[in-house]
């Protein structure tokens, strides 16, 4: 009678402890992620291409106030954080060219976009990244970028990658490009002055405020745009001229 | 034989004595009596030579005859030379066709010859006479007092130096270099003749000296036994057309290191002048010194020239090398540079001012921001400038290089196209700010940014608008704003009384001062812009405002007093297009110039539509003001409306005045009360479009009939 005791006692306590442990396991499953639910990720992709999105206008920006360039080659006139490259200095220098810009921007995308998708780490530890590739295209009027992103987000019963983003900005930059190559082109009339009656001609014919900040022997040509996307709703495009003024 | 031979040789000898003294025995034959002259002569202790023909009145004139010689003449006998010459006591002679009358201090002579004996320092009185003095050749009036010769008014000539003088006496002849030194008579020399001359102050010494182009020049010493910072500079006075040079008087006249200029005056008006100046057949001009650096000086305008620039003060605009000053300064032609500062201290410019300058400019005020005094370089190479310190403008055509603080703006005609180019170019001097002129030539330039701005769309279209009358041809611009305004009227009337008249008590000259200034206020205003090319009108009626084409408006029936363009702030014209716009929320307005009511007035409405499109186009306001600058009333009333401008702005609605006063219109056409008419040169038809300045900046046209 008493060992019939003892094993109803166990049979009790084992039952606890099953119970312990269902109940452990329901309110770990419970919190986990990791649900046998169809995987959701739209907020995943909004969050990359907002990332994009923002990267990309940054890279704009900075490529279109160092005269097309995230790295500029020398010489180049350094203005508080930025690095006009210098067009012309008594002749013509190597200006950027569409291609050239267009892959300064992919990699500033590509070096910079990692500071945001780190925090694709909120979605969980089964978000995976792998290496991207990006291309940037420039028209007149707008510039589009295309990244190939694999992201990879994992669930016990599903598995979900996305791998195609882009992201397209209207923005002058094709223009202003164009432009500063006409800018230049004129100033070889006058090496040593700024062409002041062009500048107000293609000015009014671009539609473009073409402002000049004077220090020293340099003038940084700023291209101002009318685009409601930028700041005080200005996108701006800057390159420098090296003048022969004061000795 | 031998005595037969002897007799004949001795009637040989006699016959042969006999035949060659022939003469010998006539004269001892002709010997006759002295003439009753001839004891005259001797009477009076007159020596005569040669005199058969002379002939002695019997109290005390001597006529000569051709080649008679006298000498040894006594006091108080008068001698007509007549072809003859009078050996004078100090060893000069007479001779000619003149009239000799011997003093007892003095002599006089006139007409004939006087070939004078300078080391005898006798005197003489000459008129109309030819003297010969020293290496001079005199021909007129003057004296000679103890060896000294003062010229009264006469032709003077030494090696190549011949000039017209008055009252001057001569002190040092230098035949050498053509030059003669003078002390100015008492009444000032006058080189010239009496209606073509330079006068020379009074008892000033000065200098003239001749040239082998046949001008001569003059030139003014310090006064003697002063400082030369003490001495005052002189002061010559043009009248006519006379043909003379100025020499450089800057090393003569200095405050220590400062030049200070001469006063000309010209046909009655003063300038201030430095440098080398010439004035041929009354144009004055001045003289280029190629390579010298040599700046001079007219009125606060400096010029370096290498080659003669032409001056003048009628506002217009000539051929050739010129300079032209009026309310506004032109310049045109090649090779010569104008300086203007607000300041003197500091050289412009190392290479082209590189000294203070001597006086401010009226062209060049000062900037309310500047940090030092301003320059303005502008340096014409085959081009023209016109600068309007009224409205402060630069008008630039052809090649024109324009230095305005630290930046130097060069225009040129490429391919039929002006281009404007701009560099910086420092300054070391004291003077370096900027003017707040706009630079136009169908684009601006903006020199405080330093930046090319986008010009305001220029669409000229022609228009005829009738001013008081008389029909004038505009060359206006179809994508501008305008205001007009005619004078006289009831508005006019009530603005008036508003100043204290009482037009019931007034007394004539009151009524006259009360009239012209009726006749002078602005009684109607309103705004115009171009709708479709067609020109519109936006003003309040005296029941309502409207919206119609001008020939429906107030202004209809030739009633335009003044035509004002609206500027911003910069003076750059203002966009119409939202005039249009604009007028129609206000056409629904009521109307009364009645201060005490609240509708709208005649000038407010303007005032409106200008601040409407300013907003638009450059975010600023229009800001009617009264400067005064027209007001003409007596002085107790003027001296209350300067100080009262608000008697101007009526609950707080500008008058008519306040808008055609504003620094926000600029005064483009007007027929004054005096029938003045006056048309900007930017809207003078017949202007080239574009990059080209008016053949005509004064503004001064003869309206069309």
């Amino acid at each position: 009678m008493q060992k019939r005791g003892q094993v109803s006692t166990f049979v009790i306590v084992g039952l606890v402890i099953l119970l312990l442990f269902g109940a452990v396991y329901f309110v770990i499953s419970s919190t986990s992620p990791e649900t046998d639910a169809e995987i959701s990720t739209a907020p995943i992709q909004s969050f990359i291409q907002d990332c994009l999105d923002t990267t990309f206008k940054k890279a704009i920006a900075v490529t279109s106030s160092q005269g097309g360039y995230n790295h500029p080659p020398k010489p180049y006139f350094t203005f508080y954080f930025t690095k006009i490259p210098y067009y012309y200095d008594k002749e013509p220098l190597p200006l950027p060219t569409l291609s050239i810009t267009e892959e300064e921007i992919s990699e500033y995308v590509l070096n910079n976009i990692d500071f945001c998708l780190k925090d694709l780490q909120q979605f969980g530890k089964n978000v995976t990244i792998g290496p991207n590739k990006i291309k940037t295209t420039i028209s007149p009027a707008k510039t589009t970028l295309d990244m190939h992103l694999p992201v990879t987000i994992e669930s016990k019963k599903s598995k979900v990658e996305i791998n195609e983003f882009s992201t397209t900005k209207t923005v002058q930059l094709g223009q202003a490009i164009a432009l500063a190559n006409d800018i230049i082109e004129e100033q070889n009339s006058f090496p040593n002055d700024i062409v002041t009656s062009t500048l107000v001609d293609l000015g009014e014919e671009h539609d473009v405020y073409i402002d000049l900040l004077h220090i020293d022997n340099t003038v940084i040509y700023s291209l101002i745009y009318a685009n409601e996307e930028y700041y005080n709703d200005e996108y701006y495009f800057a390159f420098a001229i090296q003048y022969d003024w004061i000795k | 034989m031998k005595l037969k031979l002897n007799l004949w040789i001795c009637i040989t000898v006699l016959l042969a004595v006999s035949i060659l003294a022939p003469h010998n025995d006539a004269h001892v034959s002709e010997i006759k009596q002295p003439t009753q002259f001839e004891k005259d002569m001797a009477g009076l202790g007159i020596t005569v030579t040669n005199c058969q023909g002379c002939s002695f009145d019997g109290s005390n004139t001597i006529t000569l005859a051709p080649g008679a010689n006298i000498k040894n003449v006594p006091q108080g006998i008068r001698v007509q030379v007549a072809g003859g010459k009078v050996d004078l006591d100090d060893g000069s002679e007479v001779s000619g066709q003149g009239t000799l009358t011997t003093g007892v201090s003095k002599s006089k002579l006139h007409r004939g010859k006087l070939k004078y004996k300078r080391k005898s320092k006798s005197s003489i009185d000459f008129t109309e006479a030819e003297v010969d003095y020293a290496d001079a050749q005199i021909k007129g009036d003057g004296k000679i007092i103890e060896g000294n010769l003062h010229l009264d008014n006469a032709e003077l000539k030494v090696g190549t130096l011949q000039h017209r003088i008055s009252d001057a006496a001569v002190t040092e002849i230098h035949p050498a270099s053509d030059t003669i030194s003078f002390q100015a008579g008492k009444s000032g020399s006058a080189l010239g003749t009496a209606q073509d001359n330079i006068i020379i102050e009074r008892e000033r010494e000065f200098l003239l000296v001749g040239s082998k182009d046949g001008i001569n020049s003059v030139f003014v010493r310090a006064k003697p036994g002063l400082d030369l910072d003490l001495s005052d500079p002189p002061s010559f006075k043009i009248q006519g057309k006379p043909t003379i040079r100025i020499l450089d008087h800057s090393n003569e006249y200095k405050d220590t290191s400062v030049v200070r200029p001469l006063k000309l005056n010209l046909n009655g008006i003063t300038h201030l002048v430095s440098g080398e100046f010439e004035i041929n057949k009354g144009q004055l001009s001045i003289r280029a010194v190629p390579g010298s650096r040599k700046i001079h000086l007219i009125d606060g305008v400096n010029i370096a020239a290498n080659k003669n620039v032409n001056i003048f003060f009628d506002d217009q605009p000539h051929s050739g090398n010129y300079l032209s000053l009026g309310d506004s300064l032109s310049a045109g032609g090649k090779g010569f540079s104008i300086g203007l500062s607000s300041g003197t201290k500091g050289g412009l410019d190392p290479h082209i001012f590189p000294e203070d300058f001597v006086l401010i400019s009226k062209y060049a005020s000062e900037m309310e921001d500047a940090s030092s005094p301003s320059r303005l370089i502008i340096k014409v190479n085959d081009g023209q400038v016109i600068l309007d310190p009224k409205v402060k403008n630069i008008y630039s055509s052809g090649s024109v290089y324009i230095t305005n603080g630290i930046n130097r703006i060069t225009y040129s005609r490429q391919n039929g196209k002006q281009i404007y180019t701009n560099r910086f170019i420092g300054c070391v001097a004291e003077s370096c700010s900027s003017y707040g002129y706009t630079m136009t030539d169908g684009g601006l330039i903006d020199f405080d940014k330093r930046i090319g701005t986008i010009p305001h769309k220029n669409k000229p279209i022609e228009q005829t608008l009738v001013f008081q009358g008389t029909p004038l041809n505009l060359l206006l611009n179809e994508e501008n704003l305008y205001v007009a305004h005619y004078t006289g009227g009831s508005a006019a009337i009530g603005i008036v009384d508003r100043l204290g008249y009482d037009p019931g008590t007034l007394d004539s000259e009151d009524r006259k001062t009360y009239n012209a200034l009726v006749n002078a206020e602005p009684g109607h205003q309103a705004a115009l812009f171009f709708v479709d090319g067609e020109l519109w009108v936006t003003e309040a009626t005296g029941s309502q405002t409207v919206v119609v084409p001008v020939e429906e408006s107030l202004f209809a029936d030739g009633k335009f007093s003044a035509l004002f363009e609206v500027v911003d702030d910069q003076g750059s014209p203002v966009s119409s297009a939202s005039a249009l716009q604009m007028s129609r929320k206000l056409a629904a307005g009521e109307y009364d110039y009645d201060p005490k009511t609240e509708a709208r007035h005649c000038g407010e409405v303007a005032a409106d539509i200008a601040t409407g499109c300013l907003q638009a186009s450059k975010g600023q306001t229009f800001k009617p003001r009264v400067t005064m600058r027209h007001w003409k009333g007596d002085m107790t009333r003027g001296f209350i409306a300067k100080m009262g401008h608000q008697k101007f702005i009526i609950d707080e609605a500008p008058s008519p005045r306040a808008v055609s006063e504003s620094g926000n219109v600029r005064l483009i056409a007007e027929k004054d009360p005096e029938g003045q008419i006056y048309v900007h040169p930017k809207v003078q038809p017949g202007r080239p479009i574009g990059p080209q300045i008016s053949l005509n900046p004064s503004g001064f046209v003869t309206p069309i009939n």
